[in-house]
């Protein structure tokens, strides 16, 4: 089976962290892969070396997919329906006259709504001819998944906006063994960033944008409400598209270590500085329809995890697994993360709860092989042949990558 | 006329565009994408401004969604009393009830002997619509008794009081019977409403706070429009002619006793006539009402066993004014008070406390961060204050919640040390009404040192936070509707003299320590009503703030970004006990220019 992935980012982007991986892994258990990104194809060095074609849009156009067997995608997959990815997805589509899969990872239209500074209303007001390459419309959105063979989605609530009928399976995201694992902190590192004895850390590895500026900002204020307590940095990798300080960044910066784009091998380093992780954000319609990629991440690192009562949050135990945030303000983080850092074997707890939901449930290499599964039903499915009823083509899917079900209530 | 032919024109235009080409369709969706970006540009400035400013300036007022019929659509009874009413002003107040834009009314009048032949003719009109009923009394029995006659003719689930010479909106009933539909465990809904004169112009508009039942006690702000559940109506037994002149405030009273599912719309929707002689006209048109109101209250009082006793105000018309009953055992009280150096304040401060306080039950806390001026040691130590070691640098929450952990009182009253006691009873102000088991912080009376209000309560969305109304008023002012003068429900009060229950304190893990210098009061009060509290501001506790005297003029921009962080949605809902219609603008309960 040749499969295509069409990521709308370099591989910079989260996304493309998903598809490397899953890629790499579709090609051990036997399926070929190709990833089409934009531009910028040099960017997989970031993440290692892959065991796919990676290739750009222009080239993918030009001269096209190619793959071992010099056969032709069996599928391609759509990483979202964003504009440049629909494009892409059904002009080869179009070419090579196979079907396509899409994923879901987000709520698009609060998405594009957040961009635009529209609420989602006006936003179904506004001509689809106008939305941006790096958006998706909503009424472009319905049509592309309506044309769908199947579509996977990255958190069970995201399979409100699958088309009936459309073969679904929810696929979450993993974190690599070797990368992200329970270790002491450096103390190079440490010593590196300019991070003195005595003061706690928390490490935050995500880009601040329209629609998280909210809680990027409470995450940040929180920081230096903590400050005010006891000495705290927070580690931050990632990029900014938004200005969620503006007039105290004079006051929250100064607890701030910045930290470059880094090579994908050393994220796990310096999430390993961390005494606490937090993934901020309260339950909204952007919040519970994503899954921070990040969390399996933190989870792995034995760390005690602070996240939202929204999304994967909703699947681990409060105090146990990780400590849930009821409403994400600065204040109720700040709180969290004082009583965490003011009992080593309440960390120490919490952390080991959360190592051990992640490597029951998180696995790129079991995601990937729920992943094979769903691409050959929806393939079977739309082949002539297919004489079974529908129950026989397997479950269309409504759990987790892992079969794990929401706490009750 | 010239809009009209612009409007022509401008679909003429649009129509020919339209027509020209495919190309000139898209032309025109892409001019409308520019323009929705324009817009977008321009909100997402706004959000980020929000998001670092505060709340808007305005918070939304609810309308009834166009085209919408109201869940459920209950039969609204509307209750009239007539007697010898002004032809002019009845047909006026009929025809409001039969222009509205709700169709499920009934019209239940009662004649109270009206001796007026004219008035009579009048009301033999209505003889031949079937959704006017007229019962008449052969004799005046007065207004509560033709009020209650009105009420047996009344059918469907909800009644409605009109008084015989004023008018509804058209929207009245459509608008309550929204809510009623909305919230169908409502018992009570009440409007705003304004003046209307001889010649129809309207004046005085009255915008009115959410339920408030301290407010109440003390003033009837509820007034007109007024919509209840009939079968509660009935279970109490309809007015009391003994309070006539009053009887809609006695009903209301008594219904507050029975149900606090009472819903506010902040729409005018009632006008009440202003004509010579009528309350609506002058506060002085009808005297000896002060006395009904306090006996009103009074009666209120004894059903709920509350000890205490009401009287009219002693110089401002229909006010009353509550006194707690003498007794033999007060509650303990705390007196917390956070101080370093500053010895004319801590001095003055102590000193009143202990000369002027009558209470007899109360303790004094000196959280002392590191007083070293010799003058400020002794009046401390002279004092015989406790004093509470704080060490480290300031921060006024954390030395608060030190002192209330050094203390064991029933109640803990955090204080200023730059305020000063000027009243004997201001304790029993406050700690009786803190005994209240639906109440939170209680807070007084706060005046500068030239004796304007300093302190009346905390109006959520001034500044884009929360800030002091009323600041500068004489003390001796009524304020909006008793907001001054009547002891009522707040959003919050000041920390700088705020009485709570230990319990209460302790269950809300005290005042934030993240907040440095402010807000940690605002924030203290809001944790307060999520849990369901109420907060409340009193003028009967009267002290003196010599604000900001030790803390200067500094201004902690993170406390009110952590304040903001946390009440932003609270903040830009707005303030319940603040109108929505009222300006945010200034602290002075004006009317705002436009609404939102």
């Amino acid at each position: 089976m040749n499969v295509a992935f069409v990521n709308y980012h370099d591989f910079t982007s989260n996304s493309a962290v998903h598809i490397f991986n899953l890629a790499n892994e579709l090609v051990d258990l036997g399926c070929d892969c190709a990833v089409c990104v934009p531009n910028r194809v040099e960017t997989i060095e970031t993440l290692g070396t892959p065991r796919f074609e990676p290739v750009d849009f222009r080239t993918a156009a030009r001269r096209g997919l190619r793959f071992p067997d010099g056969g032709p995608p069996t599928l391609i997959h759509a990483w979202t329906p964003r504009e440049t990815v629909r494009t892409m997805t059904e002009e080869l589509a179009a070419r090579y006259g196979c079907p396509f899969a899409v994923h879901l990872e987000d709520n698009e239209e609060v998405v594009a709504a957040q961009h635009l500074g529209l609420s989602v209303k006006e936003l179904l007001r506004v001509s689809s001819r106008g939305i941006p390459q790096h958006l998706s419309h909503p009424a472009r959105v319905e049509a592309f998944l309506a044309r769908a063979a199947g579509v996977t989605v990255i958190i069970d609530r995201l399979l409100e906006f699958v088309p009936p009928g459309t073969p679904a399976e929810v696929v979450w995201p993993a974190f690599e063994p070797e990368l992200f694992r329970p270790a002491p902190p450096d103390p190079a590192l440490r010593s590196e960033l300019g991070i003195p004895d005595g003061c706690s850390v928390v490490v935050y590895t995500g880009n601040a944008h329209a629609a998280n500026a909210a809680e990027m900002r409470s995450l940040h204020l929180a920081v230096a409400a903590v400050n005010r307590v006891r000495p705290l940095k927070l580690v931050r990798l990632g990029r900014d598209f938004y200005d969620f300080l503006g007039s105290v960044r004079e006051s929250v910066e100064r607890h701030v270590v910045r930290v470059e784009l880094q090579p994908r091998a050393r994220v796990g380093d310096y999430v390993g500085l961390a005494d606490v992780l937090v993934q901020p954000g309260r339950s909204d319609p952007f919040n519970d329809y994503r899954f921070p990629s990040k969390l399996p991440e933190f989870l792995a690192m034995a760390r005690p995890v602070i996240l939202p009562n929204a999304n994967i949050g909703r699947y681990l135990r409060n105090e146990e697994e990780c400590v849930l945030l009821d409403n994400g303000d600065a204040l109720e983080i700040s709180a969290a993360v004082e009583r965490l850092l003011a009992d080593p074997q309440l960390r120490e707890r919490i952390g080991r709860g959360g190592r051990a939901f992640a490597t029951a449930n998180f696995s790129w290499r079991r995601s990937a092989e729920r992943l094979r599964l769903f691409y050959e039903q929806a393939l079977q499915r739309l082949s002539p042949n297919a004489s079974a009823p529908e129950s026989d083509l397997g479950p269309l899917r409504t759990l987790g990558a892992c079969d794990a079900h929401p706490r009750m209530g | 006329m010239t809009a009209r032919v612009g409007r022509y024109f401008g679909a003429v235009a649009t129509g020919f565009l339209c027509d020209v080409s495919t190309r000139g369709v898209r032309r025109l969706q892409k001019l409308a994408f520019v323009r929705y970006a324009v817009k977008a540009r321009w909100r997402r400035r706004r959000r980020r401004r929000v998001m670092e400013e505060g709340a808007p300036a305005n918070p939304p007022i609810p309308r009834v969604p166009r085209g919408v019929e109201p869940k459920g659509q209950p039969l609204v009874s509307v209750i009239t009393p007539v007697y010898n009413t002004d032809p002019r002003w009845l047909m006026r107040a009929v025809g409001s009830v039969r222009a509205q834009s709700y169709p499920h009314w009934r019209l239940c009048i009662c004649d109270d002997g009206s001796t007026n032949d004219a008035t009579r003719q009048a009301l033999s009109r209505f003889a031949g619509d079937a959704k006017v009923t007229v019962v008449r009394s052969e004799s005046n029995s007065g207004i509560s008794a033709a009020s209650n006659r009105a009420l047996e003719l009344a059918d469907g689930d909800f009644v409605a009081f009109l008084d015989h010479d004023d008018e509804l909106a058209p929207d009245a009933l459509l608008t309550c019977a929204w809510v009623l539909g909305e919230k169908p465990d409502t018992d009570v809904v009440y409007t705003d409403e304004d003046k209307i004169d001889r010649w129809g112009r309207h004046s005085k508009p009255f915008h009115k706070p959410d339920w408030s039942p301290e407010l109440f006690r003390g003033v009837m702000y509820v007034g007109h429009l007024l919509v209840v559940r009939r079968s509660l109506v009935e279970d109490i037994g309809g007015f009391d002619s003994a309070f006539d002149g009053v009887q809609d405030y006695e009903l209301m009273l008594r219904l507050s006793e029975r149900t606090d599912r009472i819903e506010h719309v902040p729409r005018i929707l009632y006008h009440w006539r202003k004509l010579p002689g009528s309350v609506a006209s002058s506060t002085d048109a009808k005297p000896g009402i002060s006395f009904l109101q306090a006996a009103a209250v009074n009666g209120h009082l004894r059903r709920r066993s509350i000890r205490a006793e009401a009287q009219p105000h002693p110089t401002l018309p229909h006010r009353v004014v509550m006194h707690p009953k003498p007794r033999d055992a007060w509650p303990s009280v705390d007196i917390v008070i956070p101080t370093k150096d500053a010895p004319h304040h801590i001095g003055r401060c102590l000193d009143s406390l202990y000369r002027q306080t009558a209470y007899p039950n109360f303790h004094v806390y000196v959280v002392d961060n590191g007083t070293r001026d010799p003058d400020a040691l002794l009046a401390i130590r002279s004092s015989g204050a406790n004093t509470v070691p704080f060490e480290g640098p300031f921060n006024f929450s954390r030395a608060v919640n030190y002192g209330v952990a050094a203390g064991h009182g029933e109640f803990v009253l955090l204080l200023n040390n730059d305020t000063e006691v000027v009243r004997p009873d201001w304790l029993e102000a406050m700690v009786w009404l803190a005994e209240f088991p639906d109440v939170g912080a209680v807070g007084p009376l706060l005046l500068y040192p030239n004796r304007t209000v300093q302190h009346a309560g905390v109006v959520l969305g001034i500044r884009g936070t929360a800030d002091h109304i009323m600041r500068g008023y004489p003390p001796e002012a009524d304020g909006y509707a008793g907001s001054l003068a009547c002891t009522r429900e707040v959003s919050a009060v000041t920390g700088a003299c705020m009485l709570v229950s230990r319990d209460l304190y302790h269950e809300l893990d005290g005042l934030d320590v993240h907040f440095a210098t402010h807000y940690q009061d605002v924030d203290f009060c809001l944790r307060l009503r999520r849990k369901g509290s109420r907060n409340l501001y009193t003028p009967r506790s009267v002290l003196i703030h010599h604000e900001s005297a030790s803390r200067g003029a500094h201004y902690d921009h993170l406390d009110r970004a952590l304040l903001l962080d946390r009440w932003a949605d609270t903040i830009a809902r707005g303030d319940p006990y603040y109108n929505p219609w009222l300006s945010l603008a200034g602290s002075d309960y004006r009317v705002r220019r436009r609404a939102a």
